[in-house]
């Protein structure tokens, strides 16, 4: 029941904050002791940090997704038999290095074939892909 | 049993939302928030140049950003929180409990303010004393009648600018700088708040 109430209060303050009103926090933050213009200019200066690795995640994990759904797609052309992808696919193994020789496309799991893709094009691969498909 | 729906955004929706509220401003007022919540909720005066204990609020909220962008990573109901901030505050205020709880013995007595808990209903019999508390406190913070009248419906009841201006007949603007000069007292409080015994 109190930690309700506390809760509604606390729930009162972070709503300035979502309407962009800070006044409340900045009078805390000075009867605390606190140089606002210091934890404005740190915010700043960490804002470029972490706007820098928000963009890096979104890409990140963009191309995770990429690669998963090129790897599903590689694998379902093996399973039909469609020819193009798994011709690329082949040209794949033959011109590179891999650790794994892949003799028998049948065999190949998700994490082999994303393992074979991840460097290249993937948005062209899926374009490409896609095409075969249909 | 009938299992309870709640609508969760894909990958892109939270990303698009990250990249939307995530603004010089919107950052520095959580820096701001999280000072104070380290202040209030663990009792850390937090260091602008050496953070605590090595932990900074910049990683803070780093962390809350990756907690949103990885695979199998929090969601964001955009029923409960339809503003994306709320939500981020709210991953916020985890990402520095789950951190501190394992450097804290004292996080024992710390609570999710917005997460956990999803029962806010009150008992009449404590809510009246503890209302009748924040009232106290309120009038020994010389709040005027009108701050003392706009407590209850608006702060704990949660009710809306527009609907509290027909109800009481008082302009936004003027309901805008009452509650302003309210919230400034709202701290202090939650302080009083803290420090009742009479339920543990």
């Amino acid at each position: 029941m109190k930690n309700n109430f506390i809760k509604k209060i606390d729930e009162a303050l972070i709503n300035n904050l979502i309407e962009g009103d800070c006044d409340v926090h900045d009078e805390i933050l000075n009867e605390l002791g606190y140089d606002l213009s210091s934890i404005e200019s740190i915010s700043l200066k960490n804002y470029r940090k972490n706007s820098f690795i928000l963009k890096g995640l979104i890409n990140k994990q963009k191309d995770l997704i990429l690669l998963e759904k090129a790897s599903t797609l590689f694998r379902d052309a093996i399973e039909k038999n469609i020819d193009k992808p798994i011709s690329y696919l082949k040209n794949l193994i033959a011109n590179n290095q891999f650790q794994v020789q892949y003799r028998n496309l049948d065999n190949l799991g998700i994490d082999e074939i994303k393992e074979i893709i991840k460097d290249q094009n993937l948005l062209e691969i899926l374009e490409q892909l896609e095409n075969d498909q249909k | 049993m009938e299992l309870e729906y709640k609508k969760v955004a894909t990958f892109e929706e939270k990303s698009q939302a990250i990249q939307e509220v995530f603004t010089p401003e919107f950052n520095t007022h959580l820096y701001k928030y999280a000072i104070i919540r380290l202040k209030r909720f663990f009792n850390i005066k937090y260091d602008l140049e050496k953070g605590f204990r090595g932990f900074m609020i910049e990683d803070f909220i780093a962390e809350t950003i990756e907690s949103f962008l990885r695979p199998d990573g929090r969601n964001w109901y955009t029923e409960t929180y339809p503003d994306f901030k709320k939500q981020f505050i709210s991953g916020l205020d985890s990402v520095i409990f789950n951190t501190l709880k394992v450097e804290l013995e004292k996080t024992k007595d710390t609570f999710e303010i917005l997460d956990s808990d999803p029962d806010n209903s009150f008992d009449d019999s404590d809510y009246n004393v503890l209302l009748s508390a924040c009232l106290d406190e309120l009038k020994a913070l010389n709040a005027t009648d009108d701050e003392l009248l706009l407590f209850e419906p608006y702060i704990i009841n949660g009710m809306k600018r527009e609907d509290l201006s027909k109800l009481l007949g008082i302009s936004i603007e003027e309901l805008t700088n009452i509650k302003k000069r309210l919230d400034r007292k709202l701290p202090k409080i939650g302080e009083k708040l803290k420090m009742l015994n009479y339920e543990k």
